[in-house]
């Protein structure tokens, strides 16, 4: 009897152990259980018990019929009984099977909504290095931080992640549609360390005082007019009193201090944040775990039965 | 009886494909027993036995056009088990059992078999490895008490056994290791009914 060799070694075992005992066992795989039965006596043991039953199941003895079961011509002339319809799998079954599939599928969209979500900011953040669209020296040499600040434009998630300096990007951002001109007067500043935006493109200077924010590990100073600080590092970082900071300074984790860079993110992933994507996630592998779970346990349940 | 007390299963077939009903009960009565045997064993239950027993020898009058040969107790038992199944799914129905294990039937022992409630002691005494291994055969979940019945004791091979039941061979391979596991850990819990039968492989 041919072992198939992609079955793990113990149900490769098992196997070779109940072939054994049909005695169809051949060859070089017959010699080596037997080898394996000598150096293990639970195994001999178990190989004896199983034949033991196996011999006693042959010889159960025929039981008696209780009556004759010979046909008669009526029973022949009688039309044919027909034979129950299968069944049907339960309604609990089917729906828990549904459920499955649909958190499932749903899951899988989340996750190459995520992805696709993430390609493209990671790409919009490399075309905005190749554009020379970034803020003048003196505040790439604090890319990392100015780009953290300035969440609301760039994706920061994804330009770190990649490793390579944030840059913020002047993609025109549907959450920025009519930004003020550039005000030579805006800064940048990124872990206390100040920077002058000069570059309109990347750099665009609100015309009204802002709240400088702190996220987290970050310090934005917005310049001329500083206002007390806000610390915000969650995606609904807001500014108390100072309406003009509006929602494209708030985004993405990061805040918009004297300089509000636009970038385009997709509308609907980084309105909400990453973290209700997540938890949107959980709570789906959640449904679908639930879900595979009762289709599971029902199906072993209905399998019992023929 | 026209026919010879000997006459060949296949002999009994023509004449009664032929429609000699005589000639069909000949083979009635000599595999009304095995017939019966697996219907009680699968079953659990003598009346329901009888019934799927009845059908059975019914459905082979009536599909004897389609025996194309080979033994003819083996094909009447692959229809004798096909019909226990729709006799348990018909009872199902009808008593509104919730599962088909409570269709079988431990007051109404399929075989002179001592009560479990007899105790160890009582068995020992018997010291009849055959009949407590027809109550472990009956306390096994029915698909795989189908499948070792119809290999280990009827001598099925798994290819059949996988058609009749509409299953793979590794599912009904499956069935018949994990029954077996299922009848070892049973009776080595009755150790005695060991002694003498089991002998260490070398």
């Amino acid at each position: 009897m041919e072992i198939r060799s992609w079955l793990s070694p113990r149900h490769r075992q098992r196997n070779r152990l109940h072939a054994y005992i049909e005695g169809a066992l051949e060859g070089a795989e017959r010699t080596q259980f037997e080898a394996a039965m000598a150096r293990d006596p639970a195994l001999a043991r178990e190989v004896g018990e199983l034949r033991a039953i196996r011999l006693a199941a042959r010889e159960l003895p025929e039981i008696e019929a209780p009556r004759s079961f010979r046909l008669t011509a009526a029973m022949v002339a009688a039309p044919a009984r027909q034979a129950p319809a299968p069944r049907r799998a339960p309604v609990a079954l089917r729906l828990a099977q549904g459920a499955a599939a649909l958190s499932v599928f749903a899951l899988a969209v989340t996750f190459v909504a995520g992805a696709v979500d993430n390609e493209r900011a990671a790409d919009t953040a490399a075309s905005g290095e190749s554009a020379s669209l970034a803020v003048e020296d003196a505040t790439t040499k604090q890319a990392p931080a100015a780009a953290a600040a300035s969440g609301g434009a760039t994706n920061s998630t994804a330009a770190t992640a990649e490793g390579r300096p944030p840059v913020a990007t002047s993609v025109p951002s549907p959450f920025a549609p009519t930004l003020p001109p550039y005000s030579p007067t805006s800064s940048v500043s990124g872990q206390g360390v100040t920077a002058t935006a000069e570059t309109p493109a990347t750099a665009v200077a609100s015309p009204t005082p802002r709240a400088p924010a702190t996220g987290p590990g970050e310090a934005v100073t917005a310049m001329p007019t500083p206002v007390p600080p806000l610390t915000g590092g969650g995606d609904a970082a807001t500014v108390p009193g100072t309406p003009s900071t509006s929602a494209y300074g708030t985004r993405d984790g990061g805040v918009t201090g004297g300089a509000t860079i636009t970038q385009s993110a997709p509308a609907g992933a980084d309105k909400d944040g990453p973290g209700t994507m997540r938890l949107a996630q959980a709570g789906l592998a959640a449904v679908a775990v639930l879900a595979i779970g009762a289709t599971i346990v029902l199906s072993l349940r209905r399998r019992r039965e023929p | 009886m026209s026919e010879a007390p000997n006459t060949g299963d296949e002999e009994l077939v023509v004449l009664a494909r032929g429609g000699d009903l005589d000639a069909f009960n000949r083979l009635v009565d000599r595999y009304q027993g095995s017939v019966y045997s697996l219907c009680v064993r699968l079953l659990g239950n003598r009346e329901a036995a009888e019934d799927a027993a009845q059908e059975a020898f019914l459905s082979a009058y009536r599909a004897l056009d389609r025996f194309h040969g080979g033994s003819f107790r083996s094909w009447v038992l692959r229809i004798a088990a096909n019909e226990a199944k729709d006799e348990l799914r018909r009872r199902r129905r009808k008593d509104g059992a919730t599962s088909l294990e409570a269709i079988f039937d431990r007051q109404e022992s399929p075989v002179e078999i001592p009560d479990p409630s007899e105790g160890a002691e009582v068995i020992v005494e018997r010291h009849d490895f055959g009949r407590a291994l027809e109550i472990a055969l009956g306390d096994l979940p029915f698909e795989q008490r189908q499948a070792v019945l119809l290999v280990d004791v009827y001598e099925f091979a798994y290819e059949e056994v996988a058609r009749l039941t509409n299953a793979s061979v590794g599912t009904v391979k499956s069935r018949i290791h994990r029954g077996r596991e299922r009848l070892r850990q049973a009776m080595i819990a009755r150790p005695e009914l060991f002694e003498g039968l089991v002998r260490p492989e070398e």
